[in-house]
């Protein structure tokens, strides 16, 4: 009886949205709940149409390069002793008031080589920010920063990515850690990039201007 | 008499201490030394496969370089996404809802090319609610798209659920995040989120 009841809620879920029609007291949240599976959702809570649907390619060149990519969702991180924090849609925290920061421990090889960060997100301020640091610490209390981007305190138009080129090899006596950091309620998180060539190819290409080609 | 009130005290102690490390899973866990674990739990036993569904048998083992996978994700690991949402552990790392709402989110890092067959969700559902696990991804543009939607079934306890994704997903890293979403339809122990085991290919 429940599997029918989950079944006939997907249904009318299912009818719903392909029809088009959300309503407007629906927030974010129930919108992506309730999406049936394969139905994208943008963050107006509008389907995607189909044609834009990406993922069925079995062909992509994913993974033609050596270098990899390491890609996390904020909503998914830990959060750093702060009750303030909210979810905003499409995997972006945010803060519901003041300051919070949010932490994943990286979890790649000895010896791989990261060669890129990059901070996923939207700021709709022209005095606060966003910001991710690429950071390790060692096992003497050392905390030392690798990488940084910020989306600075000018407003961006739409979802902006900034990030930069980095050069460090992660090394048998280092915890590599990336954390966000959010002024203002205003500010969304969505994510992290970290682009890295594993140890086996790092050992074995000469790196031109920190980048390997 | 007194040798008997001694042994007596101390048969009361080691009860009273007994109770006292069962009073939650978590201090039970803590208790545990290196090597040591629960040969009684119902946890795992509990969680039958089919030997009809796909991942029932996994073809890799340690060391092989292809192959079909598991990678099996406790609900412990997952973060409440919201200040409001917060959540209680039930122990061998599943958890349940303690709050008026309960969606936490569980990062995964898949590598790059390999394929998503699906993935089982690990449950336990003794009510008429139930709990759902779902697969999602967002792009760099920040579409939001629920790949997979497992939800538990059953009102009698432990279970679990494999499904297949609809169409063929390679781990793309640079152009998509991607992570599991569990929701429990009710608070309380009566509906307890464990995890999920995805069903992997090294070479598709």
């Amino acid at each position: 009886m429940k599997h029918s009841i989950n079944i006939a809620s997907l249904i009318a879920c299912g009818v719903m949205l392909t029809g088009g029609h959300v309503t407007a007291s629906d927030d974010i949240l129930s919108k992506e709940a309730n999406a049936p599976q394969g139905v994208k959702v943008n963050r107006a809570g509008n389907i995607v149409q189909a044609h834009t649907k990406t993922m069925i390619d079995e062909n992509r060149p994913v993974g033609g390069t050596s270098i990899r990519y390491y890609s996390s969702t904020a909503a998914a991180m830990q959060t750093l002793s702060h009750s303030n924090f909210d979810y905003s849609g499409a995997g972006c925290a945010s803060s519901s008031s003041g300051f919070i920061s949010k932490d994943e421990a990286i979890d790649l090889p000895d010896g791989s080589k990261i060669v890129s960060f990059t901070l996923l997100g939207y700021d709709f301020s022209t005095t606060e920010s966003g910001s991710g640091s690429l950071a390790w610490v060692d096992n003497t209390g050392g905390f030392t920063t690798i990488a940084s981007a910020s989306s600075g305190i000018v407003n961006q138009p739409g979802r902006f990515s900034v990030g930069d080129f980095v050069d460090h090899t992660l090394d048998y006596d280092q915890g590599t850690l990336v954390r966000l950091g959010i002024t203002d309620p205003v500010i969304e998180l969505c994510g992290f990039r970290i682009g890295y060539v594993p140890p086996d190819v790092a050992d074995d290409v000469i790196f031109v201007n920190n980048f390997y080609r | 008499m007194k040798h008997i009130l001694f042994k007596l005290c101390i048969i009361g102690g080691l009860l009273v201490t007994g109770v006292g490390f069962s009073q939650n899973a978590l201090q039970d866990e803590l208790m545990l030394k290196s090597g040591e674990s629960f040969p009684n739990n119902s946890w795992r036993s509990k969680f039958k496969d089919n030997p009809d569904d796909p991942d029932y048998l996994a073809t890799k083992t340690y060391g092989e370089p292809s192959g079909n996978y598991g990678v099996y994700l406790p609900a412990s690991g997952t973060s409440p996404y919201s200040k409001s949402m917060t959540s209680i552990y039930g122990g061998a790392g599943c958890i349940y809802r303690n709050s008026p709402s309960g969606f936490y989110d569980l990062q995964l890092q898949l590598p790059d090319g390999h394929e998503i067959h699906g993935f089982r969700y690990y449950f336990y559902d003794s009510s008429a609610a139930s709990s759902t696990a779902y697969l999602y991804t967002v792009d760099n543009s920040g579409i939001f798209s629920s790949e997979l939607t497992i939800v538990s079934t059953g009102d009698t306890g432990y279970g679990s659920v494999y499904a297949g994704l609809p169409t063929t997903t390679l781990v793309d890293n640079y152009n998509y995040t991607y992570s599991i979403r569990f929701y429990s339809g009710e608070t309380g122990g009566n509906q307890e989120i464990c995890g999920v085991r995805l069903f992997m290919d090294s070479t598709p």
